[in-house]
């Protein structure tokens, strides 16, 4: 082996630990449920490997999880420079590749446009409802109308109403940027 | 060819250019309708004409975002090749829309208005009264109601 030779042979052990400074593609084969993902790098460099197990995920959002889909896409790396220590980094978009959480949350957004359930009470009990009625109640016979006159004692509404069916309601405000 | 010159050929042999190796603060031109950036890197030495329809990685899956022109990413290379660039990591700024699983609907906070639909007509329960005499029959309510969202995620907001 000539001087040439050597040295570069040198250089190569020298700078073979480059490799772990840089980000490579990936295809995701199994979220493990524990933070961590076994994928399959599609990078030339690690053509023949036999993937990736159990490869800690990071998030670019404070505070996010996610359960991700196989076949999602995403780059990963290597903390430190170290083989021993991979991670994913980033993630292509695909529609329907994750379930997202943000601050451990486990209930679904809600979007404009969703329905709401307002609860009334059913029979026997119904629902409490005070106030007064506007109008005139017609006494049986052909007795004139009382008028009935809001604050006055006659008017005053004391019940209960019972829904023979659930109240809805629909969200009509949302953030105009966030959607989901 | 000196020694000196003679490693450094070697070591620009075996490591290529480093180049492609960093990242690079950009701002975006133009967002594309495939999600893609134009982007002009700050940084002579990759920046050429900018780069056109560079893809976006995220740091969430399942996420999109529009972004305006002017806004600041990091520009970055995967497996240090220049014919894959891709853009991730974002300066804090607005947005023009940030949306999750391809959503369409606007996400709804605490405070937000909601629109409420009675039935056609309820009953009203024994031992109601109207100026305390019994009453009994039925009641409806013609005008549709109002509300207003009372809770949410206390630390998640947009």
């Amino acid at each position: 082996m000539d001087f040439r030779a050597s040295l570069e042979a040198l250089v190569r052990a020298a700078l073979r630990d480059l490799a772990y400074t840089r980000l490579y593609p990936g295809r995701v084969e199994r979220d493990n449920g524990d933070g961590s993902v076994d994928l399959m790098p599609e990078a030339a460099e690690f053509s023949g490997t036999l993937g990736l197990q159990h490869v800690k995920v990071r998030f670019g959002v404070a505070g996010a999880s996610a359960r991700i889909e196989p076949g999602t896409r995403c780059l990963f790396g290597f903390e430190d420079g170290s083989p021993r220590r991979p991670y994913v980094a980033e993630w292509g978009y695909a529609q329907r590749s994750a379930t997202v959480s943000l601050d451990g949350g486990v209930a679904a957004v809600a979007r404009k446009g969703d329905l709401v359930d307002v609860h009334l009470s059913g029979a026997p009990a119904g629902t409490p409802v005070s106030g007064y009625a506007v109008g005139a109640i017609q006494p049986p016979g052909a007795v004139p109308p009382i008028p009935l006159v809001p604050g006055a004692p006659n008017a005053l509404i004391k019940a209960t109403l019972i829904a023979p069916v659930p109240v809805r309601a629909v969200i009509l405000g949302g953030a105009p940027k966030v959607k989901a | 060819m000196d020694l000196v010159e003679a490693v450094r050929a070697i070591v620009r042999t075996i490591v290529g250019d480093l180049v492609y190796d960093r990242t690079y603060a950009s701002t975006v031109q133009a967002q594309n309708d495939d999600d893609t950036l134009d982007l002009l890197p700050d940084d002579a030495r990759v920046r050429g004409q900018g780069l056109q329809r560079v893809p976006i990685r995220h740091g969430l899956p399942g996420v999109r975002v529009r972004v305006p022109a002017g806004a600041r990413v990091l520009l970055g290379f995967e497996a240090r090749s220049p014919q894959r660039p891709y853009a991730a990591l974002w300066d804090p700024g607005a947005i023009e829309e940030i949306s999750f699983d391809g959503g369409q609907a606007p996400v709804a906070r605490q405070g937000d208005s909601v629109a409420v639909y009675w039935p056609v007509q309820m009953t009203f329960g024994p031992g109601s009264t109207i100026g305390g005499q019994p009453v009994a029959g039925t009641v409806i309510i013609t005008t549709q109601s109002a509300g207003t969202i009372q809770t949410g995620a206390p630390r998640v907001k947009a």
